[in-house]
């Protein structure tokens, strides 16, 4: 089994480095940095399981490498270390998304339980991500919804072109349902029982596209410790979807052409080439033939790709579309969270067909899947709807949680949502939520770094309170 | 060119003003000196921690030197972490307990130094209506005075608890040879602060000796 990888950051190098034995020793895989800057360029590069970093440090401080992180990679946990343990401080990093924040001097048996909890917490995701591109899989040609005219060529185009070979290029915005249609098309084919491999080109970094697609041999390059498939060779026999496929770097292209027209690879440090039999579907919502005139796209690899285009009307051109799309995810998502939605009132659907969706159907369903979880009635009100809908831009005045969150976080995410949007004002905030500002004050401290360690020995031993204690000095 | 900084008008030999300025700076240098000292404390855990590692099935003497050195760096923390909340205080919550305990804490080598010993009842917590800088201060100063009260052998019994309502600090000196001019700028300075605090605040001197302390507030619930 793979080492788990941590990445240390943390300004003072003597505390770093022995940190960074610690860990080895504890069998963890270490990498180790200074600052917050060089921390993201590592954490893109590497894939840390968890970062432990420093709170304060020069350029880019803990918190501000966390907001940058939530952006690049949301599902690492990141744990503060500091020595400035206000509660305040606390409370801001939970905001962020810090997954914990110990107070130094670190307690080394903690220590080890957060990371336990992190990797775990990583390891979940990973598994939840997994599950959600095979739920995803089943029902992707469903999932074309819509009658309008725009909607109805994109599908006709989508039957004609899945039972051939034929290369695929989806254009159209951001949210459009590019990769949908791409699923939609691997289903309808006689490859459907076969992979279905998606890789997003803009999310790779250019050092390593290479390796993902055609995969490495061990010892091909430095960090290369076994041998690795590659997106190609997984994709066999099946579908290979490319989004961004204008991000593949020119230098690349031309490896990518062979491979397409021959049709066999050769592995990063490889010596023998590998047949694929690889269908492939590609999307951008870049112009390639300016990318061509400007030299960063080859035109013979436009050709190869380009066999057959579908392009993906954004969805304020397809209004029609909405209603349907509307009951489509209240459906999905009523299922999904066990409730029994019957769909919206005539003026949330009027907000809802009077917006411009700049995010496409992905802004829809992300919309309705909030507007489901806030709903408690059969029908959704204009209230389960973003503020932004009715044309007002204030800050939202409902809090967004994930399903399955336990009972204990859910109570933490709304606690701390309610004393944002009340300007940090304890006493309006404990009135606001119906508990005293004592019980308030405790459950801030409680999420404090050394809150949470009481809340995990609450929950060990479960002793209510401790009586008065004798102390003499 | 920027624009010309304001001069506050002033004296130069303003006694008031210049202990106001100091005080601003000391303020300052003890928030950073909580904070930066938990850095080396934290580097010499980890090497700590890796010594441990590095040394198994180890003779005893070695591992009564390893925990000694453990408990140094606990009891310095738990210094460093009180001198830290008494120096900035306005983040924590208004916890009369906390506030009791902190001073104790900070004051201990005062009473070692007067020969005075502390006699303490404290819950875990005590959250009271006030606000927590002043509280602090005032729970310090009531501190300084009561073991002013009790100089050169005599004892300073210290309790918190809820009364109904409210929440009472009890400081009560006795025995020794109380040094009553020394505690007087201390009271004064509590009788100050009393308001701003929400206390009601009471000060008993008996003719006898010693002094009782009394610091009510309204509990917060």
């Amino acid at each position: 089994m793979a080492k788990a990888r941590i990445l240390i950051v943390d300004d003072e190098e003597n505390t770093r480095e022995v940190f960074a034995e610690l860990l080895e020793r504890w069998g963890y895989e270490v990498a180790q940095t200074s600052d917050g800057h060089a921390a993201l360029k590592l954490a893109a590069e590497q894939h840390p399981d968890v970062i432990i970093s420093d709170l304060v440090m020069p350029r880019l401080d803990g918190l501000a490498l966390v907001r940058a992180l939530r952006e690049e990679q949301p599902d690492t946990p990141v744990v503060i270390i500091t020595g400035k343990g206000s509660i305040d401080a606390a409370v801001e990093a939970v905001r962020e998304g810090v997954f914990d924040f110990v107070e130094k001097p670190l307690d080394p048996a903690r220590l080890k339980v957060i990371l336990t909890r992190a990797l775990e917490k990583k390891e979940t995701l990973h598994e939840m991500q997994v599950l959600r591109r095979r739920v995803g899989q089943v029902d992707a040609a469903m999932g074309l919804v819509g009658s309008s005219p725009p909607m109805r060529r994109a599908m006709e185009l989508v039957e004609k072109v899945a039972p051939s070979k034929a290369s695929v290029v989806i254009t159209g915005q951001s949210g459009t349902g590019k990769e949908m249609v791409a699923r939609a098309i691997h289903q309808l084919s006689p490859r459907r029982d076969k992979p279905f491999i998606a890789i997003n080109c803009s999310a790779i970094p250019a050092t390593l596209i290479e390796s993902e697609l055609f995969g490495h041999e061990r010892g091909a390059f430095t960090g290369a410790d076994q041998r690795r498939l590659g997106a190609w060779e997984l994709a066999d026999g099946g579908t290979l979807f490319l989004d961004e496929v204008g991000e593949i770097p020119i230098e690349l292209q031309a490896k990518f052409l062979r491979v397409i027209e021959e049709e066999k690879l050769r592995r990063l440090g490889g010596k023998s080439e590998i047949s694929v039999d690889v269908r492939v579907i590609s999307a951008t919502n870049r112009d390639l033939k300016e990318e061509i005139k400007t030299q960063r796209f080859r035109e013979d690899l436009y050709f190869r790709l380009n066999v057959f285009h579908i392009n993906l009307a954004p969805l304020r051109e397809r209004r029609d579309d909405i209603p349907v799309l509307v009951q489509h995810f209240i459906d999905k998502f009523s299922r999904e969270g066990g409730k029994k939605l019957q769909g919206v009132s005539p003026r949330a659907m009027k907000l809802l067909c009077d917006y411009a969706w700049p995010g496409n159907i992905r802004e829809l369903r992300n919309t309705l899947e909030r507007a489901v979880i806030l709903c408690g009635v059969e029908l959704i009100e204009a209230e389960h709807l973003p503020s932004e809908l009715a044309g007002g831009g204030g800050e939202s005045a409902y809090v967004k949680l994930p399903y399955g969150l336990p009972m204990r976080e859910i109570e933490k995410e709304y606690i701390l949502a309610t004393l944002t949007r009340l300007k940090n004002n304890k006493a309006r905030t404990a009135q606001a939520l119906g508990i005293s500002e004592k019980t308030l004050y405790n459950k801030l401290f409680r999420y404090s770094g050394r809150g949470m360690q009481e809340e995990r020995d609450d929950q060990r031993s479960k002793s209510v309170s401790q009586p008065a204690k004798a102390n003499n000095v | 060119m920027g624009h010309p900084i304001p001069r506050i008008p002033q004296t130069s030999d303003d006694p008031s003003r210049r202990a106001a300025d100091r005080a601003r700076l000391l303020e300052r240098v003890a928030a950073g000196l909580a904070h930066e000292g938990k850095n080396p404390l934290h580097n010499m855990v980890l090497h700590l921690q890796l010594m441990s590692d590095k040394l198994p099935g180890r003779e005893p003497r070695i591992e009564k030197h390893l925990a000694a050195l453990r408990d140094g760096i606990a009891r310095v923390d738990a210094l460093l972490r009180a001198f830290g909340e008494f120096a900035s205080p306005e983040h924590l919550p208004p916890d009369l307990a906390a506030a009791a305990a902190r001073a104790l804490h900070l004051f201990a080598h005062e009473a070692r130094r007067a020969n005075v010993q502390f006699h303490s009842r404290l819950p875990e917590a005590l959250m009271v209506r006030s606000e927590s800088v002043a509280l602090g201060d005032l729970v310090a100063h009531a501190l300084v005075a009561s073991i002013e009260f009790a100089h050169d052998g005599g004892q300073v019994n210290l309790s918190a608890e809820p009364r109904g309502p409210d929440a009472v600090l009890e400081l009560r000196s006795q025995g020794g040879n109380a040094h009553r001019e020394q505690a007087l700028p201390y009271l004064d300075a509590a009788r100050s602060l009393a308001p701003e605090a929400a206390c009601e605040l009471s000060i008993e001197t008996p003719a006898a000796g010693g002094a009782r302390l009394s610091l009510s507030f309204q509990q917060l619930r």
